[in-house]
């Protein structure tokens, strides 16, 4: 069923190119999220009913691809929704000519359709495809103002991308390497033959291949060291594409790491090895963010360098592996997803009005546009971790499963991670202190760009009114996911919880 | 068996290809090195799968055939004389560098295998070694060079390795696998290809040390 959405989304996408008005290419691109909507929410329905409705054997979504699936087709709508606004203004504005607004939605639904590809996937290769595909989609999207910075940036975001999924391809190599001599016949790359074989691979070559897998993933996770293509891309990139990268993206690619985890895991007998290098990726990740966000100048990087901290944070929490760090760690995705993305369309309703994301030429938000300077301050409040957003809930959680790890009080699941006190100390040490320094930067930077730092007289100018409309409405989704009022979206977590499928 | 060292010959040339185009600055012979070495990938693969009777391998080396030995050098060469590049700009790096990294790279190669590989016959090692030693050093080219051209060669010479990798030891993967691979070759370089343009128009030159606008 699911399928279905694929290949409608791929056969759609050229159709823009017949469209020659631009309300045109907004009204079809409302259908096809409406048709995109309705298939997502019939395939979830029926996969909590126990019908997964999967046409070919090489999909397989487990309860977090659903979730994830959910939270990207989600957020792609609220993108969609927003893009109408905004590019309609670049459109007006003639910063874009037809042919470029074409463009954007070609691009844009078949980088969806990647994503998707992704989170149904019960196949490596398959997941592998999906990753590239993304890159290959998105990387016109990053350089698509065809000014030199996004040029660079999109070059740097391409190749960096490339290296790092075929980083990953040889990965793959040793894993089938690892596993052909145990079977018969042409090699499956099904993650579930793949799961039922592992206890017979070679424990050497599944490390090796972990790690591969791990560096070529955690590349696009934006994982610190791989991380230097991200702050210039996210930046760059056209603002609803910059949601939708900074949000949902990143996570995906997490999704494969994660699922190659459960089979090292098997193999190895233990979760300590793979559990351990993502700790390490992952603290990185936050400590390297909270550096940079100190010092940072431009709004929209300051954004996409608290992306790598979210990233650093998840990978620990499922590196954990207890079922309270799991269940924490899905909850952050969902909650960062749809905090995120609205502060990227937030900041495009800055860039909006005030033509630059550096924050020194951004002046008293708050009385200009006191519509988005005040949501705006909200969700900067909100992703930092200040309570009582969920954010806060989870950063909490994330220190108290540490500690609990290190005095041993904490519950453990089937392959779980034992710490050394003395370096589970240190981590909580550099995460706290880590954290403490992001909350303070962010809300720092936050600060100058919406309050008014000189005498000068600021007019109040036209927000864009149906974009922030757009980004309440995510807000409310929020609170209800905050206050389990959306049952679906618990009953996935839990389920993904207990059966860690 | 003879067999088998026709394959570890291949995979050494292969290897002194990479190490050719590293210490090479002429952007056309760097182009040149890839066909020559993807040539010899597509007669690894095309006598492997006579030998295994595999007929995926050899529908996939037919296919790599006129992708990688023929559109993509010709691509490459229309992209070399529309942006007038001739030599890459590397100053910097000097040969003994260069040499102690393929030294470093070989002994780290050579102690991963090692530890890693037991019921494998002699030649499988042989290739392991020198496909990995190709993939390390095709990202170390894509590090050192300057000209986007150069860096899209040193990707191409990382996708040999892999090729050859997966002829090897993953000869058992599907075809529809071996065959997505192609296309994602064949699309990665077209974008590579329109971004160099795009980055040529704007900046008048491909040496990325003049891609320095973004800073933090």
């Amino acid at each position: 069923m699911i399928e279905t959405l694929l290949i409608i989304l791929i056969i759609s996408s050229p159709v823009f190119l017949l469209l020659k008005k631009s309300g045109y290419i907004y009204l079809f691109s409302f259908c096809i999220q409406l048709i995109m909507s309705a298939i997502t929410f019939i395939f979830v329905y029926n996969f909590l009913n126990g019908d997964t409705m999967l046409f070919f054997s090489e999909f397989n979504a487990g309860n977090l691809g659903v979730l994830m699936l959910s939270t990207i087709v989600f957020v792609s709508n609220t993108a969609l929704l927003y893009s109408y606004t905004f590019m309609d203004q670049e459109y007006r504005n003639e910063s874009i000519t037809l042919k470029k607004l074409q463009l954007f939605y070609i691009l844009t639904y078949l980088f969806i359709a990647s994503m998707i590809l992704v989170t149904i996937s019960g196949n490596l290769a398959l997941s592998w495809l999906g990753i590239e595909l993304s890159t290959l989609s998105s990387a016109f999207l990053v350089g698509y103002y065809t000014k030199k910075t996004s040029l660079e940036a999109a070059w740097k975001y391409f190749i960096i991308n490339t290296i790092g999924v075929t980083v990953a391809l040889l990965g793959i190599l040793f894993l089938v390497f690892a596993t052909a001599k145990n079977m018969p016949g042409e090699t499956s790359l099904s993650f579930a033959e793949l799961l039922k074989n592992a206890a017979s691979m070679n424990p050497q070559m599944v490390k090796i291949a972990f790690v591969l897998l791990l560096v070529g993933f955690g590349t696009k996770v934006g994982l610190v060291p791989m991380h230097t293509w991200l702050p210039d891309a996210h930046s760059k990139a056209v603002t609803p594409v910059s949601g939708i990268l900074s949000s949902i993206l990143l996570p995906t690619a997490l999704l494969i790491i994660l699922k190659v985890k459960s089979i090292v895991d098997v193999t190895l007998g233990s979760s300590n090895f793979t559990s351990s290098l993502l700790i390490v990726f992952g603290v990185m990740s936050v400590a390297m963010a909270g550096f940079m966000i100190l010092i940072q100048q431009n709004y929209k990087r300051l954004l996409a360098y608290s992306s790598i901290e979210h990233m650093g944070i998840m990978a620990i929490l499922f590196a954990l592996n207890t079922p309270l760090a799991i269940m924490f760690a899905c909850y952050h995705y969902v909650f960062h997803a749809l905090i995120k993305s609205s502060l990227f369309f937030l900041s495009g309703n800055i860039y909006m009005v005030y033509h630059s994301t550096k924050i020194a030429k951004v002046k008293a938000v708050l009385k200009r546009i006191p519509m988005t300077g005040f949501i705006f301050l909200a969700m900067a409040f909100a992703i930092t971790g200040i309570p009582p957003f969920g954010i806060f809930t989870t950063k909490l959680g994330m220190l108290e499963q540490i500690v609990g790890l290190i005095s041993g009080k904490a519950a453990i699941n089937l392959f779980g991670l034992s710490i050394n006190p003395v370096i589970g100390t240190i981590i909580f040490i550099i995460l706290l202190l880590s954290l403490v320094l992001i909350s303070i930067g962010f809300v720092m930077a936050v600060m100058r760009l919406l309050l008014k730092r000189e005498n000068e007289h600021v007019e109040k100018v036209a927000d864009n009114f149906w974009g922030n409309m757009v980004i309440l409405v995510s807000i409310a989704v929020l609170m209800l996911v905050s206050f389990d009022m959306i049952p679906f979206v618990k009953d996935l977590i839990m389920n993904f919880v207990t059966n860690r499928i | 068996m003879i067999h088998g060292n026709i394959f570890a010959i291949i995979s050494l040339i292969l290897f002194i290809v990479v190490i050719m185009a590293i210490f090479d600055t002429g952007v056309k012979r760097n182009i040149v090195y890839f066909a020559i070495q993807s040539m010899l990938v597509i007669i690894f693969g095309i006598v492997f799968s006579i030998i295994h009777h595999d007929i995926y391998i050899l529908i996939a080396s037919i296919l790599g055939f006129f992708s990688k030995v023929i559109i993509i050098p010709q691509a490459l060469f229309f992209l070399q004389k529309r942006t007038k590049t001739s030599r890459d700009n590397v100053k910097e790096i000097v040969p003994a560098i260069n040499l102690a990294v393929i030294l470093g790279v070989m002994v780290f190669v050579y102690f991963l295998t090692k530890n890693i590989v037991s019921d494998i016959s002699n030649y499988e090692v042989t290739i392991l070694i020198l496909g990995l030693g190709t993939f390390f050093l095709g990202l170390y080219m894509m590090v050192i060079k300057n000209n986007l051209i150069a860096q899209i060669t040193g990707f191409l010479f990382v996708e040999n390795s892999i090729s050859i990798l997966s002829i090897t030891f993953a000869s058992k993967l599907p075809l529809i696998i071996e065959i997505g691979l192609l296309l994602v070759v064949l699309m990665a370089v077209a974008i590579m290809m329109t971004l160099s343009l795009s980055v040529n128009k704007m900046f008048k030159t491909l040496d990325t040390q003049k891609l320095t606008k973004l800073k933090d």
